[in-house]
C-alpha cells in the first residue's frame, strides 16, 4: 500500500510490516504497486513509472487457497488525539488495475470491509465510505485500519497484567510482613538476643533477606499461577476478549510477579532495618511503589512524565507484567496507563532490584555502625 | 473531657514525631502539587482540565504522612505499653478515644490548611506560565471562586477525615505497621482497581464507594455532572468510612483488654 507519511509499505497477517519506496505521493508523483503469486508465496514490488520494478518483500501465506480475492482498498487509522483516538477517513484515486495470469475476475464491486469488527473506529460524523469508477480507474473512500488491535482500539479487551491486579493487594501485605520481619525484633528487644547469638550483623541481615525472599517467591508464584488461569477462565466465561499471549510469555509474567513480590519484601526488610520502626518503613515503601500509579492515572499527565515515573521509581517493576505489544506502524496511545511500559520486562524488574540492593547495603552499613 | 484533651495535647506537643510528620506532610503536599502543575502544558486555544484539582494533587501524597501520624498516635501507646498507664489514668475509654480524635482533627486540619493553601498558591503562580491563562479559558485560581473555595475547604476536611479513618483502624488493629498497610491499601488500591476494571458500571461503582476516589471528588470544579459521585456526597462517603472505622475501634477498645 501507499501511505502519505511513511512511503510504500507491504504488510501481511496484520502484524508484519516492510518498507518500500519512501517519499510523499501525489497526482504528479504516483506509485505503481504489484503483487506476484507463486504457490503460497506472495511477492510485492513497487515502481515510480510502471516499468522499472523494485522488490519490496515476499511473504509466505500458509494455506493460501487456489481461489483468492484481490482488490483495491483505502484504510485510514484513527488519529491520536489527546488521551484517546478519533476516527478519520481518507480518499484515494487509483488507475486501472491490471491483472495477468489465470485471473478470471474483472467485475469490480465496492464493499465496506469489517464494519462489524469490534475494533472499527467508524467514520467521522456525517461521512461514509464510497466507491466509484472514474476514468478507467476508481475513487475509493475508506476508514479504519487493517492492523493488530492495540489498547485504545479495543478498550474492553483484557490482558494478563489486569488479571493479576491482586498483585497490588499482595504487595501491601508483603511490605508489612517484610518490614515487621526486622522491626518486631526491635520492638520486642529480640534484636539484642539475635545479635548476641550471631554477632556478624551483615550475615543476620543477609539470612533474613534470603529466607524472606524465598518464602515470598514461593507464595507469590503459587498465587500468580492460580490467579492467571482462574482469571482467564472467568474472563472467557463472561465473554471478555483477552489479548493473546504465548505460554512462554505467560510463564514470564507469573515468574516475574513472584520475583516482584520477593524483591519488594527484601526492599521492605532493608527499609525496615534502616528505620527500625514499622510505621515509617511501610509508608515509604508503599508510597514509593503505589503512588506512581496514582499519578500516572491523572488525566492530561504528559506521556514523558508517565514514562519517567515508570522508568525510575520502583513501580518500573510492573513492566514484568506487560504482555501488550506496541506496533510502530499502528498509531496508538502507548502509555503506562494503557499498559505499555517504557522499559523491557526484566529491565523494569532490575530497577526494583537495584532499589532493594542499594537499600540492603545501606541497611547493612547502618546495622554495623549503630548500637542495636 | 478537659483533662483528657489536655493530656492528649501534651502528648502530641511534646513528642518529636508528630511535628516532623506534619511538617513533612506540608512539604510533600506542596512539592508534589508544584511538580505536577509545572509539567502540565496547555497548548491549544481550548484545553480541558481542572486546574484547581490539578493544583491539589499533592494531597494524594501528603495524606500518607497524615495516615502515619494518626496511626502512631494510637500505635505508639500500644508498642511502648503506655496504653496501660493512659487507661489507668483515664478509665473511660470512649473519652480517651474522643480526646485523641479531637486533638488529631485540630492538628491535621490546621496543618492541612497550610498545605492546601500552599498548593493552591503554587498552582496560581505556576499555571499561567504553562499556558493555562485566562485567554485559554483558565482564569487564575482564586478563593473568591465558589467551586475553588469548596475544593480548598473540602481538601482540608478530607485530610481530617483520613486522620479519623486511620485513628479508627489503628485503634481496632493496634499494630502500627499493619494498620498503615491496611489504611494505605484501602486508599490506594481502589483507584488502581478502578483503572483495571473494564466494565464502566463497575468502574463508577468503585469510584463511588472508594474512600480516596469518592473523598477527592470534593476537589473537582469542572464537569461535575460527569463525576461518578458529587463533591459533597463523595466527602460524605469518606465520612461514612471514617465513622465506621471509629465505631469499630471504639467498640473493640471497650470490649478488649488493653
Amino acid at each position: 500500500m501507499v501511505t502519505s507519511g511513511h512511503g510504500v509499505r507491504m504488510q501481511d497477517n496484520y502484524a508484519g510490516d516492510m518498507a518500500g519506496l519512501s517519499g510523499p505521493v501525489s497526482a504528479t508523483s504516483p506509485r505503481w504497486l504489484r503483487l506476484d503469486r507463486a504457490g503460497d508465496t506472495v511477492t510485492g514490488y513497487d515502481s515510480t513509472d510502471g516499468t522499472h520494478w523494485a522488490k519490496v518483500g515476499a511473504v509466505h501465506v500458509a494455506g493460501l487457497g487456489s481461489t483468492v480475492q484481490g482488490g483495491l482498498f483505502v484504510a485510514c487509522p484513527p488519529a491520536v488525539q489527546g488521551i484517546g483516538t478519533a476516527a478519520s477517513k481518507a480518499t484515494a484515486v487509483f488507475g486501472n488495475p491490471g491483472i495477468r495470469g489465470n485471473w478470471t475476475g474483472g467485475d469490480w464491486t465496492g464493499e465496506q470491509v469489517g464494519p462489524e469488527s469490534r475494533t472499527f473506529a467508524g467514520y467521522p460524523q456525517n461521512t461514509s465510505g464510497s466507491f466509484a469508477a472514474s476514468d478507467g480507474g476508481f475513487t475509493v473512500t475508506g476508514a479504519g485500519d487493517i492492523a493488530p488491535a492495540v489498547r485504545d482500539t479495543l478498550p474492553g479487551g483484557g490482558v494478563i497484567g489486569e488479571l493479576l491486579f491482586g498483585t497490588f493487594a499482595a504487595l501491601i501485605a508483603v511490605i508489612v510482613v517484610g518490614t515487621q520481619f526486622i522491626t518486631t525484633e526491635y520492638r520486642a528487644d529480640m534484636i539484642f538476643v539475635t545479635l548476641a547469638a550471631s554477632p556478624r550483623r551483615s550475615r543476620v541481615l543477609a539470612a533474613k533477606a534470603i529466607v524472606l525472599g524465598a518464602v515470598t517467591f514461593v507464595a507469590g508464584l503459587a498465587g500468580a499461577m492460580t490467579a492467571v488461569p482462574l482469571g482467564e477462565w472467568l474472563a472467557r466465561a463472561n465473554g471478555v476478549y483477552l489479548f493473546p499471549v504465548t505460554a512462554l510469555t505467560q510463564l514470564r509474567v507469573e515468574l516475574g510477579t513472584a520475583t516482584l513480590l520477593a524483591t519488594t519484601s527484601v526492599l521492605a526488610l532493608a527499609v525496615g532495618a534502616m528505620f527500625r520502626r514499622g510505621a515509617g518503613a511501610v509508608t515509604a515503601v508503599v508510597v514509593g511503589i503505589v503512588l506512581p500509579f496514582v499519578l500516572v492515572a491523572i488525566p492530561f499527565m504528559p506521556a514523558g512524565v508517565s514514562d519517567w515515573l515508570t522508568r525510575v521509581t520502583p513501580a518500573a517493576a510492573f513492566a514484568v507484567q506487560q504482555t501488550l505489544v506496541p506496533y510502530p506502524q499502528v498509531a496508538g496511545v502507548y502509555t503506562p496507563y494503557n499498559g505499555y511500559y517504557p522499559l523491557a520486562p526484566w529491565a523494569g524488574l532490575a530497577v526494583l532490584a537495584g532499589y532493594a540492593l542499594v537499600s540492603l547495603v545501606v541497611a547493612a552499613v547502618l546495622l554495623r555502625g549503630r548500637d542495636a | 473531657m478537659k483533662p483528657a484533651l489536655h493530656a492528649e495535647w501534651t502528648k502530641m506537643r511534646t513528642t518529636a514525631g508528630p511535628l516532623w510528620l506534619l511538617l513533612g506532610s506540608i512539604v510533600l503536599t506542596v512539592a508534589l502539587s508544584a511538580a505536577v502543575t509545572s509539567v502540565m502544558t496547555c497548548g491549544g486555544a481550548q484545553c480541558g482540565g481542572d486546574t484547581t484539582k490539578l493544583s491539589l494533587t499533592g494531597v494524594d501524597l501528603g495524606q500518607a504522612l497524615v495516615v502515619v501520624l494518626a496511626v502512631m498516635v494510637v500505635g505508639g501507646e500500644h508498642s511502648s505499653g503506655m496504653i496501660r498507664t493512659t487507661l489507668a489514668a483515664m478509665p473511660r475509654r470512649t473519652t480517651y478515644l474522643a480526646a485523641k480524635a479531637i486533638t488529631l482533627v485540630g492538628v491535621v486540619a490546621s496543618t492541612g490548611a497550610v498545605a492546601v493553601l500552599g498548593s493552591l498558591l503554587a498552582g496560581r503562580l505556576i499555571l499561567p506560565g504553562r499556558g493555562f491563562t485566562a485567554a485559554h479559558g483558565h482564569p487564575p485560581l482564586s478563593l473568591a471562586d465558589g467551586p475553588t473555595l469548596r475544593a480548598t475547604v473540602g481538601s482540608i476536611l478530607y485530610l481530617a477525615l483520613i486522620a479519623l479513618l486511620s485513628l479508627g483502624v489503628a485503634t481496632a488493629v493496634r499494630d502500627a505497621a499493619a494498620s498503615i498497610g491496611l489504611v494505605l491499601g484501602l486508599l490506594y488500591l481502589f483507584p488502581v482497581l478502578a483503572q483495571v476494571v473494564g466494565d464502566p458500571d463497575w468502574q463508577r461503582l468503585l469510584q463511588r464507594i472508594a474512600p480516596m476516589s469518592a473523598g477527592l471528588a470534593i476537589q473537582a470544579t469542572t464537569d461535575l455532572r460527569s463525576l461518578p459521585v458529587g463533591p459533597w456526597a463523595g466527602l460524605a462517603v469518606l465520612a461514612a468510612w471514617a465513622a465506621a472505622a471509629l465505631l469499630a475501634g471504639a467498640l473493640l477498645l471497650r470490649l478488649r483488654d488493653a
